[in-house]
């Protein structure tokens, strides 16, 4: 087995072979963070395919600096914001109305799906919500950043992520009670 | 609200955190075919990269010139001749006067030239017990040539030395040969068998004696008429006359110059001249193969029995005027003397007048001075011998001429390889220069176009500066070619005069974004890396940012062609073309227009070309040093071998390129 460095460091080299265990290691949890970022799992595919050309022609730069892991997500993302770009025209914007539900409800209703479970809800959310979303809620941007990333408003992004983390709200309610 | 909030960002945070997926076996497949294809890892691939090879480059042309340096300087051996005071050893007998050699008290001196010449004589070999050879060992060092610079009696000194300076090489320049001979008698002795016969006057340049050796109408050089005796033996032998000829000068090059006025023979000091050019073009003219050798020392004394009726002297210098030979040798049934000095003429005619006078040699010779002898004029009567000194004019007369010739010759001499890298010079250079970075559009998109055209009319006055070195050959006088080391930079702000263009368009490519935190905003700053690809990408641009400042870095090999004109002897005129291949790296910073908080980066790296032309003017200080200022155009095209890029930006500089030139 090779350390973490070690695939770092064959990879800077060229070499595929280290690639290639690079991307066995990897490969689950970042198609995760696509997934959730895409529509269909077509996408996401094509989302984590993109993303792995960027980490083999852009890993000569990694510099140890940060986590390794938290880089690669960050390329998952920034790419799948590319596609967010590249797809823009399909977005379509939702209403969203606010469903009746405690939050420790929600919050009972997550801790016992799957994460798989969470995944489908969370892809169900309109793009732009689930872009917000994912941003702010999973990888932990901020408004600012998410603005200029999706070349937005900050006022769209924190609009976006209330009516997105509304949706998903009112999406677990509506699972749980048909769960339950 | 807040804290329910936080704690459903949690719960899903935690969930989501480390999840996985099941990945489908095809796609790792799909991504492997399009990655790049694997680096290769040749020992040579760093040849890639243009700096090393650039490096690589001069590093070579400097090997070359070293290899080249040591291999072409002359060999030069050193002896001694050693002449005496000559009054100490005067001896009169007789009508004879006689000065022999004193080799007791040394004194050293340089012989100019010894050129000499020689039918095929083996009979001449033995009796000196020489080697046939060419003696030819003295050279002008460049900075005996520069001494002439001073005398304002010589001003047309001056012209000649600029050649000099172009024409030297550097071994030529550097082998100050100094030559010692036990005795001047020695080097007047040694003899060559060539297939010519013809004597070469190395102070006029002239084939002095072409007549005998080809045997054409021979002239009597006092009288200019046919000598019939030269013109006898010439006939009864296969050959021409014989002529065991030798060629020699030796010359004061200061006080005779300095003041205009003194004779050349108060001074000790000698002047050297480019034996080896006179006796290559001599080789050129006549097909002889020319030897530079060191002086052979096999007499100790004069021995003027070696010479023989057809042979040929010619002498001129203060040196041997104080210190002639003049010794009383019988030849044949004939008493015979060799004035070796301010004087030409054959042995035959020293028969001829012998005989026909029957008179001492010694006052009845009708001696020609160099001055007579260049212009052709006679002088009759009877002179002593060693009475006789070259005057000022005649002096004058020679310096210019051999001078001139002299340049001549060595121009003609560069031609041949071992010069090659005298014609080398370094130069090093700095330009300030303004800048003006054009962005184009490199798609169809109105919007691209848009964008760029408002960038470019809203752009600020961009600032450059570029270093460089060079090395440069001398095709010819005129004209030249190098090659060398540059780097230039450019940097230009710009702004777009509206918020918000239309600012999504496509592109095939995508963006590596990387992300710096700036603990002084307290955010994160992006760096995008432009990677051009197959596949179309969007492009956005933010609306917050409205300002810009791009950053060129170029690492050039420039390779030019340039035209020179001489003005004066220190002034030149210069026209220069350069075609340049870049290693350019391009940066730009955009930044929020209202308060420059910056935003993010782009970069990039990449292959492109560009020119120059320039026209300017060379100040030479010294011969190794030149000064030059040259106002320049630089023009770098864009980035030619990338048409998915979605901006195509040229930068152009005027600028002032000033430098310094060291010259081999």
């Amino acid at each position: 087995m090779y350390t973490e460095k070690e695939l770092i460091e064959g990879c800077k080299k060229g070499n595929r072979q280290s690639f290639e265990f690079l991307y066995q290691m990897y490969a689950g949890r970042l198609l995760a963070i696509a997934m959730r970022y895409s529509f269909t799992t077509f996408e996401a595919e094509d989302i984590l395919q993109d993303a792995f050309i960027k980490i083999f022609s852009a890993i000569k730069t990694f510099g140890y600096k940060g986590s390794f892991e938290g880089w690669l997500k960050r390329i998952v993302v920034t790419t799948a914001i590319n596609h967010y770009h590249k797809d823009k025209a399909k977005q379509s914007q939702t209403d969203v109305y606010d469903m009746e539900g405690e939050c420790d409800d929600v919050i009972d209703i997550i801790a016992k799906i799957s994460a798989d479970e969470l995944l489908e809800i969370i892809q169900t959310l309109p793009h732009g919500y689930r872009m917000v979303f994912n941003m702010y809620v999973i990888e932990g941007y901020t408004h600012k950043e998410i603005a200029e990333m999706l070349s937005i408003s900050e006022g769209t992004s924190k609009s976006q992520l209330a009516k997105g983390r509304m949706l998903l709200k009112n999406k677990l309610l509506q699972k749980g009670i048909i769960s339950l | 609200m807040k804290e329910h909030t936080d704690k459903l960002d949690k719960a899903i945070q935690e969930k989501m955190h480390a999840h996985e997926v099941p990945v489908p076996s095809h796609l790792w497949d799909s991504i492997e075919a399009r990655l790049p294809s694997q680096k290769n890892n040749s020992p040579f691939s760093f040849l890639k990269n243009p700096f090393v090879l650039s490096v690589l480059l001069i590093v070579a042309l400097t090997g070359l010139y070293t290899y080249h340096l040591k291999h072409q300087r002359v060999q030069v051996h050193m002896d001694s001749i050693k002449v005496t005071d000559p009054d100490r050893s005067k001896n009169t007998s007789g009508n004879l006067t006689t000065y022999a050699l004193d080799t007791k008290a040394p004194k050293e001196i340089r012989p100019a030239a010894f050129f000499y010449k020689t039918a095929a004589n083996a009979e001449a070999a033995e009796r000196t017990g020489t080697n046939r050879s060419i003696i030819a060992p003295a050279l002008v060092p460049a900075h005996l040539v520069y001494t002439l610079k001073s005398p304002a009696s010589v001003p047309a000194y001056i012209s000649p030395v600029n050649k000099y300076k172009q024409a030297f090489s550097k071994h030529l320049r550097n082998s100050k040969i100094i030559l010692h001979a036990a005795d001047i008698s020695a080097a007047i002795l040694a003899t060559n068998e060539t297939s010519s016969s013809s004597l070469f006057n190395p102070i006029t340049g002239q084939q002095a004696l072409q007549a005998k050796s080809t045997k054409q109408k021979e002239l009597n050089p006092v009288t200019d008429m046919p000598s019939s005796a030269a013109h006898r033996q010439s006939k009864q032998t296969e050959h021409p006359i014989h002529s065991d000829s030798i060629g020699f000068m030796q010359y004061n090059n200061h006080t005779g110059l300095k003041d205009g006025k003194s004779s050349m023979h108060k001074s000790t000091d000698t002047m050297e001249y480019p034996v080896h050019a006179y006796a290559d073009q001599h080789a050129n003219q006549t097909g002889d193969t020319i030897q530079h050798i060191h002086l052979r020392l096999s007499n100790t004394h004069a021995n003027p029995a070696d010479l023989q009726a057809g042979d040929m002297v010619y002498a001129d210098t203060s040196i041997l005027t104080r210190y002639d030979v003049t010794e009383t040798v019988s030849h044949k049934e004939q008493q015979l003397q060799y004035p070796f000095f301010n004087s030409a003429y054959t042995s035959a005619d020293v028969h001829k007048k012998a005989a026909a006078n029957d008179t001492d040699l010694n006052t009845t010779l009708n001696i020609r001075t160099w001055q007579d002898y260049l212009n052709q004029e006679q002088i009759t009567g009877s002179r002593n011998i060693d009475s006789t000194p070259v005057t000022e004019s005649a002096d004058t007369s020679f310096l210019l001429k051999t001078t001139e010739q002299t340049a001549a010759l060595i121009e003609e001499n560069t031609k041949h390889t071992s010069d090659f890298l005298s014609r080398c010079s370094f130069d090093g250079y700095v330009t300030p220069a303004a800048g003006y970075l054009f962005t184009a559009g490199n798609t169809n998109s109105e919007a691209v176009h848009g964008f760029a055209k408002d960038r470019n009319k809203n752009t600020d006055a961009g600032k450059s500066i570029t270093v460089g070195i060079r090395i440069n050959y001398a095709l010819t006088r005129k004209l030249e070619i190098g090659i060398g080391l540059q780097y230039s930079g450019l940097q230009q702000s710009s702004s777009l005069s509206v918020a918000n263009p239309d600012s999504t368009f496509t592109y095939q490519g995508y963006t590596v974004y990387d992300s710096i935190y700036d603990s002084t905003s307290q955010s994160y700053i992006f760096n995008n890396h432009f990677i051009p690809t197959d596949s179309t990408v969007m492009y956005f641009q933010s609306v917050e940012v409205t300002r810009y400042v791009d950053k060129f870095r170029n690492f050039s090999i420039p390779i030019h062609m340039a035209y020179g004109y001489s003005v004066t002897d220190r002034f030149s005129l210069i026209t220069r073309t350069s075609f340049l291949i870049n290693y350019q790296t391009y940066s730009m910073t955009y930044m929020n227009e209202t308060d420059h908080t910056i935003l993010g980066y782009q970069s990039h790296k990449r292959i492109s070309v560009g020119g120059s032309f320039s026209i300017g003017a060379y100040y030479v200080f010294s011969k190794k040093c030149s000064v030059f200022a040259e106002p320049i155009l630089m023009y770098y095209f864009s980035n030619l071998f990338e048409k998915q890029a979605p901006f195509k930006q040229t930068q152009l500089m005027l600028g002032i390129q000033t430098g310094l030139r060291l010259n081999f």
